[in-house]
């Protein structure tokens, strides 16, 4: 079995939110690495460099500064070095051409990112367990999609 | 009358592995204390067969052998959901029992134990992943997917899908073909 821990990486720049998230991770059973960038140029500069252990899951903001999450998403689908990188994208509003806006654009899901910090949480979980089938079980990535927005 | 036995238990479950192993047709050499030595690598199903037929000595094999269990019951699945006729009526608690003949009850405890979901949820996932692809690939209607993943309607189909996915298959199947048309160069993928 795989035991590594998974890789995590978090675009976002209010400090508040990231601290919410790495909370959320610390209380699931899979163990995660969490790293975080502040924005779209940072993120970009980030996934552009070599590294060992390379993010699996990416938490990418829509309203990410500088360049937008949707921006950083495209860049992130025309490089084929990252075509397995998982992207979760999400916003403060679910609205439904947002949703299909990233899907179609290779984002594998979306979340509407809720207030409640154990509705985060249960995202969280949805989002790494579905992850961890289509890692462990040789799944169709680009078949991966999944909305979380209810 | 009565008759008296003296047993060596080491001897029998010694005797009991070699004929069990013998009968799969697995090579091995003794190690000597409970070990033994598998010349080249063994499939998960002959594992799991062997592990089946020895069970009822009280023999188990441990180590890493609950990876292995959930492996051949990924694979028991996979089998199922890519069969190429319609899928069985049969639940897959009993199919998956039948199959790998050890209580559904034992392998349901170690495989949520080591995959974080239940076999369960594994096999709607699978269904699911199937389902996709007969729309993407086969271009199946709705309907033909229902009927061949063994679902009583359209609509059992559609809120299962919803209820793994979060999507519709109607919009699932407008994103994938704007995916497509996207990557041959139209708006989906246009510079900002």
């Amino acid at each position: 079995m795989q035991n590594d821990a998974l890789q995590i990486l978090l675009a976002e720049e209010d400090e508040h939110v990231r601290s919410f998230f790495r909370k959320a991770l610390e209380g699931i059973k899979v163990r995660t690495i969490l790293s975080s960038v502040y924005d779209c140029y940072q993120l970009i500069d980030y996934l552009s460099k070599d590294r060992i252990k390379k993010p699996d899951i990416l938490f990418l903001k829509v309203n990410l500064p500088l360049r937008g999450g949707m921006h950083c998403l495209m860049k992130i689908r025309t490089n084929p070095g990252l075509k397995d990188l998982i992207v979760a994208i999400y916003s403060d509003s679910g609205s439904d051409a947002t949703l299909e806006e990233a899907l179609v654009k290779g984002a594998n899901i979306f979340i509407k990112k809720p207030d409640e910090f154990y509705m985060l949480r249960n995202a969280l979980v949805q989002v790494i367990n579905t992850y961890w089938q289509y890692h462990t079980s040789g799944l169709r990535k680009d078949n991966f999609l999944l909305n979380i927005s209810n | 009358m009565k008759l008296h036995f003296k047993y060596n238990i080491h001897l029998a479950c010694k005797v009991i592995l070699q004929e069990h192993l013998e009968k799969f047709g697995i090579p091995y050499t003794d190690n000597g204390m409970g070990e033994l030595h598998i010349d080249g690598e063994i499939s998960h199903r002959q594992f799991g067969k062997l592990q089946a037929s020895i069970k009822k000595y009280g023999i188990e094999i441990i180590d890493d052998h609950k990876d292995t269990l959930v492996e051949h019951i990924k694979e028991v699945i996979m089998d199922l959901v890519y069969m190429n006729e319609k899928l069985p009526d049969s639940r897959i608690s009993s199919y998956i029992a039948k199959e790998m003949n050890l209580s559904y009850s034992y392998l349901s405890k170690v495989f949520s134990e080591a995959t974080h979901t239940s076999i369960q949820n594994y096999f709607i996932l699978q269904k699911i992943e199937r389902a996709k692809q007969l729309i993407i690939d086969d271009k199946l209607t709705f309907t033909e997917v229902a009927w061949k993943m063994n679902y009583s309607s359209a609509a059992h189909l559609s809120y299962q899908f919803k209820k793994t996915t979060g999507l519709t298959l109607t919009v699932f199947q407008r994103i994938i073909e704007k995916r497509e048309r996207g990557f041959s160069g139209t708006d989906a993928f246009k510079q900002e």
